[in-house]
């Protein structure tokens, strides 16, 4: 009752928060984007062992965003953050071309669990600013995301060192994440 | 499968490195997650947060969580708790328990942990300083906890997930325990660990003046090449597990491996793949940002090593490349300090010679991975010719 009342209120006052998990290989730039988001600087980072996870509010609406570590002896533990999250945000590094494959086997993993069912997918395809990086189109078609019927998906450049398509994928996610 | 508890003092670790230890204590989780129930059956005391109606349901919480695998945990210090320090608890892939301590020196509380725990019948070792692991704080008794497997095959894990080859620390966090992963691999250590059930004994280390062959830009000193070279065919035929165990045993039996070949602290829990060479946590985030064109790197525990990956360590190493690195005279700076920046970094492994290196690897690889161990040493050493 007491999630009841305050849902009502944030409704009211558009408090809006959501819950979102941010998963993609590791390097791909989860922690950069994490940080730059929540401070508004780019940070140097250090790969995640474990995960990050931090409240930034964006135009009014709250991310819950977790963050968690790519190593691939340790993706066997994202599952465990599966439950309860509204949006999917997975982010490939458009420069290492020759692990997108492997980029995609990860994701199509995770948008198969069942827990995974309702959330929205937004793929930031990070470090645009590197010369020879994949265009959105080109990752749309490497990661297989036409196939995905019944599922909202959008493909955002960004570059989490500047800062770039950062904010639009929020929106996006504000505006696509079912309620 | 048995349940292992490792409590690591870093209360006297200089504060810079008890930082690095202690990946950031300012998070605060205000959700406890399955994982914290897990942590709350072997240390209730500390982690009872009252949600739970009896011990029998968090105990139903763990089986369900580490009869599958280990948990990290990230704990905040609460005022229920009587330890007010305790900044990470790990529960580790291999079942075993990591609790760290850190920050306030001179408090007595890890010992008075470590005590309580092995009181409540669960093995449990001390390490001060994060460094190797002292005795067992009581004589390893029968574990009190018997967590079943979990469903066979069921989880889609990866080929290479095994349970890490050297002892509990060397698992999940790779910064705070990496001092400790040499440690068992041979010796005193790796019988202790032996002693506490950690899988089977790891094998002895190499003697200690056992040759290596190491060579700079130009290939491997002349002389007699080192014996125990494996063949590519070899790494590949062996289980995930004995591959680790040998690219643990790749980097501590060179010293030069054991520190990081940039900004030489002693810590190489993670490796540039692509110059065959161990670096620290903290490099390995520059080399991510340099990119990908230049340089990959990898966690010596948190990732799985393809055979190449690892019989490239063999013929490459710390020692190799430092010598072409210390070879380059147009590459003033040796020493590349984890705070210095990513321009230095750029400068380094943008350098043609290193990129040379990186290249002159990989066409090793690919002549030396046809050919037998003895044949491998042979052409190895005519390669320095």
């Amino acid at each position: 009752m007491g999630s009841g009342m305050s849902r009502a209120l944030a409704k009211m006052f558009g408090n809006k928060e959501l819950r979102i998990l941010m998963l993609g290989l590791d390097a791909a730039g989860k922690t950069s984007i994490l940080y730059k988001l929540k401070l508004g600087e780019s940070v140097q980072t250090i790969p995640t062992v474990g995960f990050n996870v931090e409240t930034v509010t964006f135009k009014n609406v709250r991310f819950n965003v977790w963050d968690v570590g790519g190593q691939d002896k340790i993706r066997p533990l994202w599952r465990h953050y599966y439950a309860g999250t509204q949006g999917l945000v997975f982010v490939i590094d458009s420069a290492d071309s020759e692990r997108l494959e492997e980029a995609r086997t990860e994701l199509h993993r995770i948008l198969g669990d069942k827990e995974m069912r309702d959330a929205v997918l937004l793929v930031f395809a990070n470090k645009q600013d590197i010369e020879g990086a994949a265009t959105p189109a080109m990752i749309t078609e490497r990661l297989g995301l036409q196939k995905l019927t019944d599922r909202q998906w959008y493909v955002q450049p960004s570059c989490a060192i500047q800062g770039t398509g950062l904010a639009e994928g929020l929106t996006w996610l504000n505006q696509n994440v079912k309620q | 499968m048995k349940l292992h508890i490792d409590v690591f003092d870093l209360t006297n670790v200089k504060t810079d490195k008890a930082r690095r230890l202690v990946i950031d204590t300012e998070w605060t989780i205000d959700r406890v997650r399955v994982e914290a129930y897990a942590a709350a059956l072997v240390l209730p005391p500390l982690f009872d947060d009252g949600r739970h109606r009896d011990q029998a349901s968090l105990q139903e919480a763990l089986r369900h969580t580490v009869g599958i695998f280990g948990i990290q945990l990230w704990a905040r210090s609460t005022p229920s708790m009587e330890i007010t320090n305790m900044q990470q608890l790990t529960l580790l892939m291999d079942k075993s328990v990591l609790v760290t301590f850190g920050g306030r020196p001179g408090t007595q509380q890890p010992a008075a942990v470590a005590r309580q725990i092995a009181a409540m019948g669960v093995n449990t070792r001390l390490r001060p300083d994060g460094r190797a692991p002292t005795d067992p704080v009581s004589a390893p008794c029968s574990p009190v906890l018997e967590v079943p497997p979990g469903p066979p095959g069921g989880l889609g894990l990866a080929p290479g997930f095994a349970p890490p080859p050297g002892p509990p620390g060397s698992g999940f966090t790779s910064a705070p325990v990496s001092p400790l992963a040499p440690a068992g691999v041979g010796g005193r250590a790796g019988s202790t660990a032996a002693a506490l059930g950690f899988g089977e004994p790891p094998p002895p280390p190499p003697p200690a003046g056992a040759p290596r062959p190491m060579a700079g830009f130009g290939g491997p000193p002349p002389g007699p090449p080192g014996p125990g070279f494996h063949s590519l065919q070899e790494i590949t035929n062996m289980t995930p597990f004995k591959r680790g165990q040998l690219l643990l045993k790749l980097r501590d039996q060179d010293p030069s491996n054991k520190t990081c070949v940039d900004c030489d602290t002693d810590e190489t829990e993670w490796a540039a793949t692509s110059h065959a060479a161990f670096i620290c946590i903290h490099c390995a985030g520059r080399h991510r940002q340099v990119g990908a064109a230049l340089t990959a790197c990898r966690s010596v525990s948190l990732d799985s090593w393809t055979p190449q990956m690892i019989f490239l360590v063999q013929i490459g190493g710390n020692g190799r490349f430092r010598r072409l690195l210390d070879s380059l005279s147009d590459l003033p700076r040796k020493q590349l300090g984890f705070n210095q920046g990513l321009e230095p970094f750029q400068e380094r492994y943008s350098h043609a010679s290193v990129q040379q290196y990186k290249a002159r690897l990989k066409a090793e690889l690919d002549e030396l991975s046809h050919l037998d161990g003895p044949a491998i040493a042979v052409r190895f050493s005519q390669l320095a010719e």
